[in-house]
């Protein structure tokens, strides 16, 4: 199967969104064991999108299929041979690939890490993958606090929850769009299936799951507060920044912007294996608010 | 009536009675603490000091995670409460001040608010792709 890979990815998340999930019904709906996946046309794609088909494919190969990304003379395949899209920035693999991010400082996007979810590298890794993000976009004060705040706690989020082998971050600016976006990625078990497991909450599908995911409803039977992340996270984002936050857990989208919330049902076949998060952060609202506002 | 303070001292067992400090950078070479495990492992360092009470100094640090400092907070509690350790943080950064006190203010998670949502289903394909395209 020839997967039909855009020639161009728009900006808006939505639409974005959408193409990922035509791809994952293709492919789920599909019983050929090899895809080729093709760029050879492709002219320009969204960070969002790569980040999105990068974690598809991570999913397809583990499922047993045989998938071949053919880059041709795609005027994208030194973006993707920067990035690393065909294995990651594969930090599980070889911790010492970790001293060779700052090399990304002067770009205006990191590679697709590839991040561990134990022991003293993760905390290595998240702190250097944000420090190349801070020296790409020099962004300071209350702004970089919170991209931090985010940051460490949606990776840490997917160590705690996802019983995934590794989780993936990837950064990209868009200067002249005037925002960050931030995917932050598992293939794990999923936020339903975290939840069914905890015996803490018994959610009756994957809307209620995700609805108590984004309110801080945690899973963890511990007497302690848990559950902050991803809900503190998103008020930063949509209330304090005006951004968009993004959730994709199985069949079931959850997206929220300053004009709605939505837990929307993706059918027809398309699902998400574990949880995509997609962070879209304005860089002109920097420091108009105290972060304390909403996490505290 | 003895404070509570002096009785936790008082029976700090096979400890030195003077105020230790430590810096966390003499512990952890990072400026930015991000994970629970880098909070179990300065605690369980500052546990191992024949010291009732420890401060420990944040200077050089420019930023802690919330999960580190739950931890962080949590594991200095028990050892308070269990008079093992009085874990003092001093010269911390404003900031780092302020996710303790914001953690500290929300260890119990049966306070807060939940918002529904309205789960939107679609008919046709089409239709959620008009939705997600309009967003």
């Amino acid at each position: 199967m020839i997967l039909p890979i855009p020639n161009r990815t728009p900006n808006e998340i939505g639409t974005t969104i959408y193409k990922l999930i035509q791809l994952s019904q293709i492919v789920n709906n599909s019983q050929d064991e090899e895809i080729i996946v093709d760029f050879t046309n492709t002219d320009f794609l969204h960070c969002i999108f790569i980040s999105g088909l990068f974690c598809l494919i991570k999913t397809w190969r583990a499922n047993g299929k045989t998938v071949k990304v053919i880059m041709g003379d795609s005027p994208i395949s030194s973006y993707f041979s920067t990035i690393q899209f065909e294995n990651g920035f594969d930090i599980v693999r070889d911790p010492e690939l970790i001293n060779s991010l700052p090399e990304y400082n002067s770009k205006r996007y990191t590679p697709l890490v590839v991040f561990p979810l134990t022991g003293n590298t993760r905390e290595y890794c998240v702190s250097t993958v944000l420090d190349v993000i801070h020296n790409q976009t020099n962004i300071k004060g209350t702004f970089k606090m919170a991209v931090d705040y985010m940051v460490s706690e949606l990776t840490n989020n997917i160590a705690d929850h996802s019983e995934a082998g590794f989780g993936v971050i990837f950064a990209q600016t868009y200067v002249n769009k005037g925002y960050i976006d931030i995917s932050i990625v598992d293939n794990g078990i999923g936020v339903f299936n975290s939840y069914q497991k905890s015996e803490v909450f018994n959610p009756k599908d994957e809307a209620e799951a995700i609805a108590m995911a984004v309110n801080g409803r945690s899973t963890k039977d511990l007497p302690e507060s848990r559950g902050f992340g991803i809900s503190t996270s998103k008020a930063i984002i949509v209330k304090a920044l005006g951004g968009i936050f993004l959730m994709w857990s199985g069949q079931t989208i959850f997206i929220e912007t300053r004009e709605s919330p939505n837990i929307l049902k993706v059918d027809e076949g398309a699902s998400y294996k574990g949880c995509f998060l997609s962070l879209r952060l304005p860089l002109n609202s920097q420091n108009n608010f105290n972060l304390y506002d909403f996490i505290g | 009536m003895i404070k509570l303070s002096t009785f936790n001292y008082l029976c700090a067992p096979k400890v030195m009675d003077c105020t230790h400090k430590i810096s966390v950078t003499d512990i952890l070479s990072k400026n930015s603490l991000v994970t629970r495990e880098v909070a179990s492992f300065l605690i369980s360092k500052l546990k191992n000091l024949p010291y009732y009470t420890i401060e420990v100094d944040f200077s050089n640090i420019d930023f802690i995670s919330r999960s580190f400092a739950d931890q962080f907070h949590k594991e200095k509690v028990d050892l308070w409460d269990s008079r093992t350790k009085n874990i003092i943080v001093i010269n911390a950064h404003v900031d780092v001040y302020s996710m303790f006190k914001a953690v500290s203010k929300t260890q119990n998670s049966s306070n807060r608010d939940y918002h529904s949502y309205t789960l939107i289903q679609f008919q046709t394909r089409r239709s959620l792709k008009d939705y997600l395209q309009s967003i």
